[in-house]
């Protein structure tokens, strides 16, 4: 489980994360949505142990982000980084001798499904395969969460489609725990099981999808548009 | 293991293109410097000229790896590459360690390229030139030489790991601080090495304050990390070989001067870096 208490993290005078508390079980999707600039990528960033929170805790199966958490977790960044020199065959070897999880069949199933070249250089490829490539590179591990920030942003809807399929496939296949930061709603709203509604690094709404909307009778996009005006106001 | 001898070959890959074309450079010097000589029938009492360029390069070739100090971080932000570094299942430790290797090689390398050249080019000026023998012959107080150097060295390697990472620590001008914290640690050292019963004192009590209990934070440390565990190890039986040798206190301050530095930078790697 992944639990988050009273967050907060500022850079400079804005304010990134604001007594941020919720927590997340295991074997879920959930989305963390939300505007940009509303803290989903700091959230993420601080789980998978990038930046330090100027107040609050985090913890992921108890333990405050470190080596042993790095382990279970796999974190996509909404950038690339990756050295220039680097073809996708030196990434996966690079993968493979760093992580422990790293799963070859997995690695070798997927360059097939969204039909990536071994010796494609990583700095020439056009954006989607670069989203291709990095979902390629967590999805092949066997990691107990996935922290993916903006899968599918600059991505075609032919290749969303295709991430999206291979995120519920690993889903099903090793019952992870995926958290997703995105803004674009409507693209995952399918996939998620609970949801997490940011909006200047505060929490305006937490709970399950399906709950939600038989319980207003609207889609998500309406439901989190109405709690956004209504906060705004 | 594996995942450590991945990151020094990351590492020196990231620099393949720079250390060729250094080495490449120091070969092509070197051949003009034994050429000069005869190709300007310099006679013998001119051959210090000779030997004052050959100075000249050597130093200023050492000076790449040293930049490679400070760039070698200042570079994982550049390409991004911090946030897989970081969220990496290795010790922080390792990542230190596996860049303080890669620039070691590095100047290692180019200072075998420089006393190799230096030997031929005193083999072709029929010994009037460097001589490489007296270093290279195996005695005692050559040890201590080497030794001390690669203690100087590491701790140099050291000082600009953490002065680039408390320069990251600055949001602006964080270039000038690096380079500003980079000369008053080097001003320090200096100094610790002149007064070395005070700056001894000063520098325990400066790892003390880092780690809070030293002796706890290190024992948990090395159970867990058997590759930190090694240097420290190297490091030791460095400073005691230097030290029964020598029975001075010079290479012990250099020695906890390394360990400030190296404590420092995991420190600022584990606590305060990150990314935005």
């Amino acid at each position: 489980m992944i639990k988050v208490e009273q967050a907060a993290k500022m850079f400079g005078s804005k304010i990134a994360l604001d007594d941020l508390s919720f927590s997340v079980e295991a074997g879920q999707i959930v989305g963390l949505v939300g505007a940009n600039g509303a803290g989903k990528s700091t959230m993420l960033k601080a789980m998978a142990g990038l930046l330090h929170l100027d107040r609050g805790k985090i913890t992921i199966d108890g333990k405050s982000p470190c080596r042993s958490t790095r382990e279970r977790l796999a974190f996509l960044p909404d950038l690339d980084a990756w050295y220039p020199w680097m073809k996708l065959s030196d990434i996966m070897r690079y993968m493979q001798d760093l992580y422990p999880d790293w799963d070859g069949n997995k690695a070798d199933h997927l360059l097939d499904y969204f039909h990536l070249k071994r010796d494609s250089l990583i700095k020439v490829a056009s954006k989607g395969t670069r989203a291709k490539i990095k979902l390629l590179l967590v999805l092949s591990r066997q990691a107990k969460y996935l922290l993916l920030d903006e899968p599918f942003s600059g991505i075609d809807p032919f290749a969303r489609e295709q991430i999206a399929h291979a995120i519920m496939e690993d889903f099903l296949e090793e019952e992870q725990t995926i958290l997703i930061a995105t803004h674009e709603v409507s693209e995952v709203e399918a996939l998620l099981d609970e949801i997490l509604f940011l909006d200047d690094g505060k929490l305006l709404l937490k709970g399950n999808v399906e709950t939600l909307k038989l319980a207003e009778s609207k889609s998500l996009l309406e439901i989190l548009k109405e709690v956004y005006h209504h906060a705004r106001l | 293991m594996l995942a450590f001898r991945r990151l020094v070959k990351t590492d020196l890959r990231n620099r393949r293109n720079t250390i060729f074309v250094t080495l490449g450079t120091i070969v092509l010097l070197n051949a003009v410097l034994a050429l000069l000589p005869s190709l300007f029938n310099i006679p013998q009492d001119g051959l210090r000229f000779v030997l004052s360029l050959n100075i000249a390069v050597f130093v200023a070739v050492l000076l790449i790896p040293l930049l490679n100090c400070f760039s070698v971080w200042r570079e994982e932000w550049k390409h991004r590459t911090i946030y897989h570094l970081l969220s990496l299942p290795v010790s922080r430790a390792q990542l230190l360690l596996a860049k303080y290797i890669s620039i070691f090689v590095e100047a290692l390398l180019i200072a075998a390229i420089m006393l190799i050249g230096l030997s031929i080019q005193n083999w072709l000026s029929e010994g009037l030139l460097f001589r490489a023998e007296p270093l290279i012959a195996f005695n005692w107080s050559n040890i201590l030489f080497v030794g001390g150097l690669l203690l100087f060295t590491t701790c140099l390697i050291f000082l600009c790991f953490f002065s680039s990472l408390l320069g990251k620590c600055f949001k602006r001008y964080s270039l000038l601080m690096t380079f500003f914290i980079f000369l008053v640690g080097l001003t320090a050292s200096i100094l610790a090495l002149s007064n070395l019963l005070i700056s001894l004192l000063l520098i325990l009590v400066c790892l003390l304050l880092f780690w809070g209990n030293l002796g706890s934070f290190l024992g948990k440390y090395f159970r867990k990390h058997s590759l930190l565990m090694t240097f420290f190890i190297f490091l030791v039986g460095l400073f005691a070989s230097i030290l029964a040798l020598s029975s001075n206190l010079t290479s012990l301050v250099i020695l906890l001067l390394c360990l400030l530095f190296f404590g420092g930078s995991l420190y600022l790697l584990e606590r305060r870096v990150g990314v935005e």
